[in-house]
């Protein structure tokens, strides 16, 4: 029934969408700041590295999840369990829920886990990633204290008329299509985008781990699907205001397999319906820019656990959260400009997992900002802010600076922070273990980069390297107890210091046209509790699943209508206890994918055949979750 | 200059191929930590093995094994040897017949290897029914008999180290001992008795065994359980409570109260508290009353997660410390005076005590 339905949809697509042209850029395509009226806006990130993925990175991974795009084409550590499964980040070292993630300004980590699974946010609904290093960018908001992801959808109105799509088929009964729609009428743009993705996921695989004599097994209760649909909607006033509006439907199920070392005695799934909606009103001024949003994000999660021979569970939770968001700057000078924001923010929580089943929490913060070039080459940023989280308040700032030590080509930052993490709802209320006692999580961090970008008349490259550090006090961990339940604590004491380098080049060797990729990043996560404690072995030890080392690098070739690209990634060893007595192997994984591009009757088309795990590596992102060994898909994007 | 700038550019794009090309040969060519091998005693001298549980779903569950002589820990003696991990939730072990059967509930199997090499023979388990194993005891040359939280004990042969059959039980099953012809279980609010012979006629003696705590057999034959009510002491041949010593003002855990027993069989030994103080008592079969003081006190400072205790035949008392859970924890080695004679790093929360004496 489900292929009927899915043969359907692929052919609704392929009927739907007629004619087009090449959705790849063959040209050298470097990001750089484009969109002038952003230089307005005072950069409150000018101390810090900021990495903005590139757009053919995103073209590459479209089909896929966020969690697929970070693990090839950032330095975010992404700890997944397999295709599908949870996927969870670790950005400079930090927690899951150091990550902060908005979509379009508004946040939309779990009001209940403060994390996010971004297995669950699809490529395909965003046309922007942007990546805030550390914990200094206060415009997204606090939290931060590893970094954060902006997420961004954005009118095109250069190409106002616009359908695109794909349908692809790979390994293991993996099915996935999407289909969008751009369209323009004088002032107005609609953008209405579907997708979907289903998998059996029933890969198979040698266990080595269970009993005596190794054995094949294929994955079992592993099957996933996902859908979504995303309707934007942009009305120009004038030639210098916008209103917006966003709404993001998304639904997700998919059961949650074992640890292969682990014989089954339990089937669970998990379901989760997500809606977000956000209005907004942008004016941009010749001085000024004022930028005005409100979002409702409503989360329903669902979590059913059932046994063979005695009654399971169902578990039902949900989250709803009204924000507003106002940010004005003015410009006195091109070298002079201030900023005010301003976010409230409401939670309520209707959990049957809290001690109380409806828990509400209130956020206002406050910040103020400021970009002053005091000479020629160096720019200065001061912001401040303070947050008043349920009446507990708390202050934070962040100031930095960029020195160009060759103007637009070589410059150096540095900057510096403070900011803070307040306690998860699950953290102070989740039933049993809820800490209702806990501090917010704070640590102040500091952070040097060199910035280098250069183009010649066949070649651009861009690179940069940085080194952060940062103290965190009062970490949480969820640890057993004496009454056998886990609970959180304040307990550690982090330090997290690493370093950072990136590159891009691009380049045209006759008519052939390259983009290179490679991300390098070296994060030492310490535990710095309990020094003088005899028994603790765990002080000064790296925190378990962060891997000091991870790289990722990636090329991509085009000939005229032909393409290739690899991908080769590396994750480095993690541990798994927090006193290094056990880990997970490190591992290499090269992709690999070729693709032409075609017309038919006016429809650009690109067909593309890609080999994940080209090796056929065993290995795993979590342990005893083994990951997909060599697996193919095969695609049609079409572009009208 | 024209070529100039050509030459300059063509050397730009070399050196930009060349430092691409050598990141990522250094990224190709990282490779997997050495995993070294830790010395392992492969002897038959006195050990104590300490089955650690390992944390939940992590599968670090192992067994580590101190040379009583030299107080050398051989760490992870399963994993080092047969070079895959033992499981994960390691519950107990035995040893019958010179194999060590170490039964790991999360895994719902056991693992059987040899007592004296740690070598791997045999793997039991059934991936079609849902087991959760707890303990395990030897009925005969043959067979073995193994608890089961899942309303099922389990019958093992042990020839084919395989499972012959189940049994039917109205609830979740724990600690089991065999004493002559009979076996005594574990279940709720219950002690189930069995002859070995004939496992399915199961008769109910009303006393309970708190949590996970052991049924004692001691030099006389009878068989001792904690419970909630205080010490009982069951006479194995009319399957009745003979004997009961109330705990008075000790007050213990239900689910964290164990109980021992010393190589003479003539003293039973429990973790409790009096007076807001943790201690472990000592308690001699034939009183009558509970011990009006601790026989030492269990400081903060030196056990901080106690998990099971065991007594050598030397008469010392050794405690299983989960510290926080997440690393590697202690066996800690006191006299009868309560003094720390030596603490051992063992396992990730160390659950079970087996004293081998050669």
């Amino acid at each position: 029934m489900k292929k009927i339905f899915l043969s359907s949809v692929i052919l609704w697509l392929s009927v739907m969408i007629a004619t087009g042209q090449s959705l790849s850029d063959t040209t050298i395509n470097l990001r750089g700041v484009t969109v002038t009226a952003k230089a307005k806006r005072v950069d409150a990130n000018i101390g810090s590295n900021t990495t903005f993925i590139n757009p053919q990175a995103l073209e590459a991974t479209k089909s896929k999840s966020l969690s697929e795009l970070l693990t090839n084409n950032s330095l975010i550590h992404i700890k997944s369990m397999a295709q599908g499964g949870l996927s969870t980040s670790s950005f400079r070292g930090t927690a899951a829920n150091h990550t902060q993630v908005n979509w379009n300004g508004i946040n939309i980590n779990s009001s209940m886990g403060g994390s996010v699974d971004f297995s669950r946010i699809p490529v395909f609904f965003v046309d922007d990633v942007v990546l805030f290093h550390g914990n200094g960018y206060l415009k997204n908001g606090t939290g931060a204290l590893g970094g954060s992801i902006n997420l961004g959808n954005m009118p095109n109105w250069t190409n106002k008329n616009e359908t695109n799509g794909f349908v692809e088929i790979g390994s293991y009964e993996t099915y996935s299509a999407s289909a969008s729609k751009r369209f323009t009428k004088g002032k107005f743009q609609s953008n209405t985008r579907a997708y979907y993705t289903q998998s059996k996921n029933n890969y198979r695989y040698l266990n080595k781990v269970l009993q005596v004599n190794p054995f094949y097994e294929h994955r079992k209760e592993a099957d996933y699907n996902m859908g979504g649909l995303m309707q934007e909607l942009y009305y120009r006033l004038g030639t210098s205001q916008m209103l917006t509006g966003n709404i993001w439907f998304q639904t997700g199920k998919r059961s949650l397999p074992q640890p292969i070392i682990v014989v089954k005695t339990q089937h669970e799934e998990d379901q989760q319906h997500s809606l977000r909606a956000t209005v907004g009103y942008q004016n941009i001024g010749d001085k000024s820019e004022l930028n005005i949003r409100v979002a409702n994000i409503l989360d329903i999660f669902n979590y059913n656990v059932s046994y063979d021979d005695f009654e399971g569970r169902r578990e039902h939770n949900t989250s709803n959260s009204v924000v507003l968001k106002g940010d004005y700057t003015y410009m006195f000078t091109d070298l002079l400009k201030v900023n005010g924001a301003i976010h409230l923010r409401h939670d309520r929580i209707n959990a049957e997992n809290y001690d109380v089943s409806k828990r509400t929490r209130s956020t206002a913060t406050l910040q103020v900002g400021s970009e002053w070039t005091p000479i020629a080459p160096l720019s200065l940023n001061l912001s401040l802010m303070g947050e008043a989280n349920n009446h507990i308040f708390m202050p934070t700032f962040s100031a930095g600076g960029r020195f160009a030590l060759i103007p637009e080509i070589l410059s150096l930052k540095a900057s510096t922070a403070y900011n803070y993490h307040y306690p998860s709802m699950n953290d102070l209320y989740w039933k049993p273990g809820g800490n209702p006692n806990l501090k917010p999580e704070q640590g102040m961090s500091y952070d040097v980069s060199l910035a280098y970008t250069q183009r010649f008349s066949n070649l651009g490259i861009k690179a940069n390297a940085s080194y952060y550090r940062m103290n965190i006090e009062n970490w949480i961990v969820w640890l057993p107890t004496e009454s056998y339940f886990w609970a959180p604590q304040n307990i550690y004491k982090v330090l997290s210091h690493g370093f950072e380098f990136s590159a891009e080049g691009a380049f045209n060797i006759k008519k052939v046209s390259n983009l290179l990729l490679f991300n390098l990043g070296y994060t030492l996560s310490l535990n710095k509790s309990n020094p003088d404690d005899l028994y603790n072995k765990t002080y000064n030890k790296q925190l378990p699943y962060i891997p000091k080392l991870k790289a990722n690098a990636k090329y991509k070739g085009e000939f005229r209508n032909f393409f290739v690209g690899y991908t080769v990634s590396y994750t480095g060893v993690r541990y798994t206890t927090t006193d290094h007595s056990y880990k997970t192997n490190p591992y290499t994984i090269h992709d690999a994918e070729a693709g032409y591009r075609f017309k038919i009757h006016k429809v650009d088309m690109t067909a593309k055949l890609r080999v994940d795990n080209l090796f056929n590596a065993y290995y795993e992102s979590t342990q005893y979750y083994p990951m997909p060994l060599r697996s193919f898909s095969g695609s049609l994007l079409i572009h009208l | 200059m024209r070529l100039r700038q050509n030459l300059f550019f063509k050397m730009k794009k070399n050196l930009f191929l060349s430092v691409c090309l050598l990141l990522c040969g250094l990224l190709m060519s990282c490779s997997n930590d050495n995993n070294s091998v830790p010395e392992i005693e492969q002897n038959t001298l006195s050990r104590i093995l300490v089955l650690s549980e390992g944390n939940f779903t992590k599968g670090n569950s192992d067994l580590c094994a101190i040379n009583v002589e030299s107080g050398q820990v051989s760490e992870d003696v399963f994993s080092a040897i047969n070079k895959r991990p033992l499981g994960d939730v390691g519950q107990s072990l035995a040893i019958i017949n010179n194999k060590i059967y170490a039964v790991l509930n999360n895994s719902a199997k056991i693992e059987v290897f040899d007592a004296d090499t740690y070598k791997q023979e045999a793997t039991i388990l059934d991936t079609e029914k849902q087991i959760s194993p707890r303990y395990i005891a030897k009925l005969s040359d043959k067979q073995a008999l193994v608890t089961n939280m899942n309303n099922k004990m389990i019958l093992i042969n042990l020839e084919s180290n395989t499972i012959e059959k189940y049994i039917p039980t109205e609830g979740a099953t724990e600690q089991l001992v065999v004493v002559g012809s009979k076996v005594f279980i574990a279940s709720g609010a219950s002690i189930l008795v069995a002859d070995v012979n004939n496992l399915e006629a199961l008769r109910k003696i009303e006393a309970s065994a708190c949590g996970s705590s052991k049924l004692v057999v001691d030099k006389s034959n009878k068989v001792w359980v904690i419970d909630p009510k205080g010490l009982l002491c069951i006479d194995p041949i009319s399957e009745n409570v003979i004997k009961t010593i109330p705990l008075g003002d000790i007050s213990i855990t239900s689910y964290a109260v164990r109980l021992e027993t010393d190589a003479t069989r003539s003293k039973l030994y429990f973790n409790g508290s009096k007076n807001n103080t943790d201690y472990i008592f000592e308690v001699a079969i034939d009183a009558t009353a509970m011990p009006t003081a601790g026989l030492f006190e269990l400081k903060k400072e030196e056990v901080n997660t106690l998990y099971n205790i065991g007594i050598s035949s030397e008469g010392f008392v050794y405690i299983c410390d989960a510290l926080d859970y997440s690393q590697r924890g202690l066996l800690h080695k006191f006299n009868t005076k309560g003094e720390l004679i030596n603490s051992y790093r063992v396992g990730v929360i160390p659950q079970y005590i087996l004293f081998v004496n050669k």
